[in-house]
């Protein structure tokens, strides 16, 4: 349990799907070797695969923690479904006068991450994706940490984030088995398993991670989640419209998503009728994925939408378009006794959550 | 005693039971040495049977004491005792090691009962005071994944590296260890689980990937490289079988030795093993 906890929200209305953050990522921590495969940030369409391919309907369980609060880890990924990184035969292309486009140095490619980009699923022959954006969860009750027979898994007592001592992994991989997020990796090169690191050597100077920083769709929200002035504290615990992914591992993940609010599938929200009543993505594939409490968030959501387009005002609108940096971030020194904002942040106020038990 | 006396009574009186249970199977399962390999009488070599071994009193040990490694003599150092092939290997006489899967701790793993356990049979010999081991197990594949090579020619130039990458998530090597403990007193036994606070272990550990090395326990989740110590061993994979020699620092008779396995291709690694109970180096 830490003193404190980071965490990010993301709203998946405002994903576009364009990787940036994937890329700010790959580009700052692991562009090395052993790490080509390695998306510690991914973006994947939902419905769809994932990635790693099927994480979340491995048999006989996916990882995490059952009911009674065993662990459940899952057999280990294999290489070709987190995909290969292939090669594109740019001289062929460029500098030898070939007119066919470019293509894969590897025609035999059958999959890769984000290989089933916008295919989505269909309900009633209407189409229906959207963007999910994934990072480690920097859980509360990692099942990660608790996998680890090294004990080189830990949980920063000041901010909560899950790092792997490097010097201690032996590369055993029970935390990849155990992570229901499959967000551990492993560098065969190195011969140690490695993951998001929520970015802990720019939060720790005031810098936002490099995912949310690079954001054009400016859709993640970073704070401290005990911090009552924090963005996160707001819309995870004020207003409760932001939810984490597969609640039911029972790991406490610390990043949230406002999920996918869009029109009915027949009419208008000004017709009278409801997302509820007729959502076009199927309401049973959301609480597949961020649990019962997805139908009391949509219903709040499109409350206030109904309040907005009668001419009122929102908190929560107005906070989730979060245009400016200083709405979005709330980043503290949680190395100071006082917790001082860093700089560009209002003053703060930090509330006692029940030990952090959300 | 208080940590003994914190058991519950059924399973204070069941560890004992268990572990004289296993120790007699152990004892039936141990094939005479002349059904295995016939021994080739030779001039260098003294195979002492376990008769003539001297045991220290039985009531001061538990019955797993009774479980012996006949260890053969040379008078000097041979050379050829790191191959496994060697002519003194061939009339060494073998000892059976009774191995047992470790138990599963999650409820998604595959039962211990799944997994066939290798037969294994162990040689000893001391000889200018090292003592050699030759392990002897089966193993259905020969497993030690390594990690692909550099690729060079990045964005078209010949020169230029790519990062190495990482071509395998889900496998793992064969390997195996043997178990010494450091400083050991009579009557108890270090922990199998590669020692305890109180009585730490060396463990001379081979990795089919990475070769062998000396590592330093006391209990579970502390072994350590220990550096400077350069462990000489020969693994050879023919036939289902790994065949390997491992030179360690001469062991008293009566010292005790156990014995792990892992089968990569069953993606064992860490604490997912067959391990055997303590076996004693007769003389």
């Amino acid at each position: 349990m830490s003193d404190h906890q980071y965490a990010m929200v993301m709203d998946l209305n405002k994903c576009l799907g364009c990787q940036t953050c994937t890329i700010a990522c790959k580009k700052q921590w692991t562009d090395h070797d052993g790490m080509a495969y390695m998306y510690w940030n991914n973006v994947e369409t939902r419905p769809g695969a994932g990635y790693p391919r099927n994480f979340d309907t491995l048999k006989p369980a996916a990882g995490g923690f059952d009911r009674h609060g065993r662990l459940t880890p899952s057999p280990l990924p294999e290489a070709d479904d987190y995909g290969k990184a292939w090669e594109y035969n740019y001289e062929d292309r460029l500098f030898k006068g070939g007119k066919r486009t470019v293509q894969p140095n590897d025609p035999r490619l059958d999959w890769g991450p984000n290989w089933d980009e916008d295919q989505g699923g269909a309900d009633r022959g209407e189409p229906h994706f959207f963007y999910l954006p994934r990072i480690c969860n920097h859980c509360t009750h990692p099942a990660c940490l608790e996998a680890c027979t090294r004990k080189a898994i830990y949980k920063r007592r000041e901010d909560g984030i899950v790092l792997i001592d490097q010097t201690r992994c032996r590369g055993y991989r029970h935390c990849i088995a155990a992570c229901p997020y499959k967000k551990i990796y492993f560098n065969e090169q190195l011969g140690v398993s490695q993951k998001c690191i929520f970015c802990y050597p720019r939060v720790e100077k005031g810098k936002v991670n490099a995912c949310a920083s690079q954001c054009p769709g400016r859709l993640r929200f970073v704070g401290i989640l005990d911090d009552a002035e924090s963005p996160v504290h707001k819309l995870v615990l004020t207003h409760k419209v932001a939810l984490g992914l597969f609640p039911e591992r029972g790991t406490g993940p610390n990043v949230y998503y406002v999920p996918p609010f869009n029109p009915p599938r027949r009419g208008n929200y000004g017709a009278g009728r409801s997302i509820i009543d007729d959502p076009r993505i199927p309401m049973d594939y959301l609480k597949y994925l961020f649990g019962p409490g997805v139908v009391d968030v949509m219903t709040r959501l499109e409350a206030e939408l109904r309040t907005v387009q009668a001419g009122g005002r929102s908190e929560i609108l107005d906070l989730l378009i979060g245009r400016d940096a200083d709405v979005r971030y709330r980043l503290v020194n949680t190395k100071s006794k006082g917790l001082d904002p860093f700089q560009n942040s209002p003053p703060q106020q930090l509330v006692q959550i029940g030990g952090l038990n959300k | 005693m208080n940590r003994i006396r914190c058991i519950p009574p059924l399973l204070r009186y069941s560890i004992p039971l268990a572990v004289a249970a296993l120790a007699a199977l152990a004892v039936a399962q141990t094939r005479p040495a002349d059904r295995l390999a016939p021994p080739v009488p030779g001039p260098a070599i003294d195979s002492s049977s376990p008769g003539k071994s001297n045991p220290p009193p039985a009531h001061t040990l538990p019955p797993a004491a009774n479980l012996r490694i006949r260890t053969a003599e040379v008078s000097d150092l041979p050379e050829t005792l790191l191959d496994p092939a060697a002519d003194l290997w061939v009339r060494a006489t073998p000892t059976d090691i009774l191995l047992n899967r470790s138990p599963r701790i999650y409820g998604t793993e595959q039962p211990a009962w799944q997994r066939p356990i290798p037969h294994l049979t162990v040689r000893a010999i001391r000889s200018a005071d090292r003592l050699y081991l030759l392990l002897d197990w089966t193993d259905a594949t020969r497993d030690a994944p390594q990690p692909p090579p550099a690729k060079t020619g990045e964005g078209g130039d010949p020169a230029r590296l790519y990062h190495r990458p990482t071509a395998a998530t889900a496998t793992f090597a064969d390997a195996a260890a043997v178990m010494v403990p450091d400083d050991w007193t009579r009557p108890a036994f270090p922990s199998l689980m590669m020692g305890d606070a109180e009585n730490s272990v060396s463990l001379y550990a081979w990795h089919a990937a990475h070769g062998a090395a000396l590592m330093s326990a006391a209990g579970r989740a502390t072994p350590q490289p220990v550096s400077g110590f350069v462990l000489a061993h020969r693994a050879v994979y023919a036939d289902g079988h790994w065949r390997l020699t491992l030179q360690l620092p001469n062991q008293p008779a009566g010292y005790p030795l156990a014995f792990a396995v892992w089968d990569g291709a069953g993606q064992d690694r860490d604490g997912l093993k067959f391990f055997s109970i303590w076996y004693m180096l007769s003389q």
